[in-house]
């Protein structure tokens, strides 16, 4: 078939003839890709102003061939320019930022709403959507602080030995998970398996017409779905991130009680070097954290597009988008506080 | 006449995104009947449904919706005419994570002043008229496509909103149960007074519901006919009106 279609489509296309008979009496059966060629060649011959007849061949047949022949293709999409492509790009870009502000003004709307009439806010979602994003998430939060803290005590401690500060591991442990680690061990997690789900979620409701019908309610999707995420988010991200500073802690004990330090010497350690202030600069961290996760997860859940794709896409927009701002927003927390002397 | 039409369309033009779908649209549903819009798949019709329950701004001629100019409208005039209007969407947009029960209460929770046991009370009573008291606490994922459908309906229906407007209700329905939801759409009509915006390309179902209708044309991206049923039968001449109804090809209609 291959052949036959470049030899005879190719052969007629360099020299259409005016007037050509395709005798078709011995013909007893035809296939798609057959009639498809003679369309093409009944197309070659009409542009060059002649034209074809299928001698023999059923009524239908013809007919067949003239609506392939007839149907218009529609014209081809322009391969786009390298420039024309960076222009999308920036004009995306620019939407892209535009629907964030627009997000944003909507929940700092919304929030001011809830602050003034705390009894509008949803609070069974809250808690539903607490005990799902939180409580599910303890093993998982806990077993890596754990193994983190494991980790550093026992990669450091050989180089503090060797200045025979072994003990000082247990103050670089305590610093690292209070005001550090635990928090953003906690906020990765959130954004790997929150800010997905949120994303997913709201995204799966666009593509089903429901935030459509919430609107045409008259039901804000930001007050009904959105507040009640980073509610819940904001709720069980601290205490989340306060187990995984524990067990991190209680990673590095591990990897102490082995040189022979005993448990109480190392919580005196610990407590030599952190305070309230850094239990509580870890909190705020995590609540931060979740405000950021839980709000990129639902904006890119509601600015999903149409097709198969796209709420995969949005959730994985989303988890990059929250480990990029949880680690940002950590950094300029971190250098917040310094300046602030805590 | 005019003074009763609740939606009118001058010159209108929908679409997406400055493509414009329908283009020189001209047509207005009168308070009280049951207005059609048919025409091929993908010709715009879910399209011109999305812009009059303000959810895609008309992007030229002028769309009124019940008084409101729906281009011009604010926020709050826009807020305001969609409680006065009931949506059943193409896909059905059930909450998923709510029981069909809730799903019909949620609108009565959020905009009655009334008791809950009175909510379910009426949630309830939305649901046995579609006939799917038995399913009320299901999820949606746990019941049909055409039960989804269905409860879709009530929940449209919920607020007894004066307008309603319900995209291909009956597709995908097998015919009786087709013939029973178009008995409910018109004795909700005779009774309640209810103006329904009907999408659908069943033409039996055209036959028994429509009081005047609207035929879209997707090469043509405009409306090609407007009038009851029968009139555009028996009087119009385009080819592609009596095509459809006269449920023919284009082709065929050509040959002959
Ligand atoms: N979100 C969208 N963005 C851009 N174009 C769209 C969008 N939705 C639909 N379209 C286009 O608009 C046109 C009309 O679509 P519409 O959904 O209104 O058709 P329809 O008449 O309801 O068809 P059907 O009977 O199959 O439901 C189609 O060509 C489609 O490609
Ligand atoms: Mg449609």
């Amino acid at each position: 078939m291959a052949a036959l279609w470049d030899g005879v489509v190719e052969t007629i296309r360099q020299a259409p003839p005016r007037q050509a008979v395709i005798d078709m009496t011995k013909v007893s059966r035809v296939d798609g890709a057959g009639l498809a060629m003679l369309a093409e060649i009944s197309r070659i011959i009409a542009a060059g102003g002649g034209t074809l007849r299928l001698e023999g061949a059923p009524a239908e047949a013809g007919r067949i061939v003239d609506q392939i022949a007839a149907s218009a293709l529609p014209p081809a999409r322009q391969p786009v320019g390298a420039i024309e492509q960076i222009g999308c790009g920036v004009i995306g870009a620019a939407n892209h930022l535009g629907d964030l502000v627009e997000f944003t003004g909507a929940v700092a709307i919304s929030s001011r709403a809830a602050l003034r009439a705390p009894g509008s806010v949803r609070w069974r979602d809250v808690l539903s959507i607490a005990a799902r994003t939180g409580f599910d998430a303890v093993a998982v939060t806990c077993l890596l602080g754990f193994i983190i803290g494991f980790i550093i005590a026992f990669q450091t401690l050989p180089s503090f030995q060797t200045y025979g500060a072994g003990n000082m591991v247990a103050v670089v442990i305590g610093v690292a998970m209070v005001r550090e680690l635990g928090p953003l061990i906690t906020g990765v997690v959130l954004a790997g398996r929150s800010g997905s789900a949120f994303a997913a979620e709201l995204g799966t409701m666009t593509v089903t017409n429901e935030i459509d019908a919430l609107r045409t309610f008259g039901l804000d999707p930001v007050r009904f779905l959105v507040i009640p995420r980073m509610l819940a988010a904001m709720v069980t991200t601290p205490l989340l991130s306060l187990f995984c500073t524990f067990l991190g802690v209680l990673g590095g004990y591990a990897v102490l009680a082995g040189t022979g330090m005993s448990g109480a010497y190392f919580v005196q350690e610990v407590q030599s070097a952190i305070g309230v202030m850094d239990l509580l600069q870890g909190m705020v961290k995590a609540g931060v954290f979740a405000l950021l996760v839980a709000g990129a997860g639902c904006a890119s859940g509601l600015q999903t597009g149409a097709g198969p794709g796209a709420v995969g896409e949005s959730a994985t927009r989303a988890v990059v988008a929250g480990i990029v701002l949880v680690i940002l927003s950590d950094g300029v927390m971190g250098w917040l506080f310094f300046l602030m002397g805590i | 006449m005019a003074t009763d039409a609740i939606i009118t369309l001058k010159d209108a033009a929908v679409g997406y995104g400055g493509e414009p779908v329908l283009t020189g649209l001209n047509f207005s549903v009168r308070r009280g009947e049951i207005f059609v819009v048919a025409g091929g798949s993908g010709c715009g019709k879910s399209t011109i449904m999305r812009t009059l329950i303000t959810l895609l701004p008309p992007m030229g001629g002028q769309v009124m919706l019940d008084g409101v100019d729906l281009a011009r409208a604010t926020g709050d005039e826009i807020n305001a005419l969609r409680r006065r209007i009931g949506v059943m969407y193409q896909s059905g947009a059930l909450f998923g994570g709510l029981t069909l029960l809730e799903n019909v209460r949620l609108p009565l929770e959020e905009f009655t002043a009334l008791s809950t046991p009175a909510q379910t009370a009426v949630a309830r009573a939305k649901l046995a008229v579609v006939g799917l008291s038995a399913d009320a606490e299901k999820l949606p994922s746990e019941v049909s496509g055409g039960m989804q459908k269905r409860a879709a309906v009530a929940r449209a229906l919920a607020l007894d909103a004066p307008i309603a407007f319900l995209d291909e209700p009956t597709a995908g329905l097998d015919p009786v149960t087709s013939a029973e939801f178009d008995e409910l759409i018109l004795s909700l009509n005779s009774l309640l007074g209810t103006t329904f915006v009907v999408v659908t390309h069943e033409l039996p179902s055209i036959e028994r519901i429509a009081t005047r209708m609207v035929i879209c044309d997707r090469r043509r991206k405009t409306a090609v006919a407007i009038g009851a049923p029968r009139e555009l039968r028996e009087q119009c001449t385009d080819p592609e009106v009596q095509a459809f109804l006269n449920r023919r090809s284009m082709s065929g209609a050509g040959q002959s």
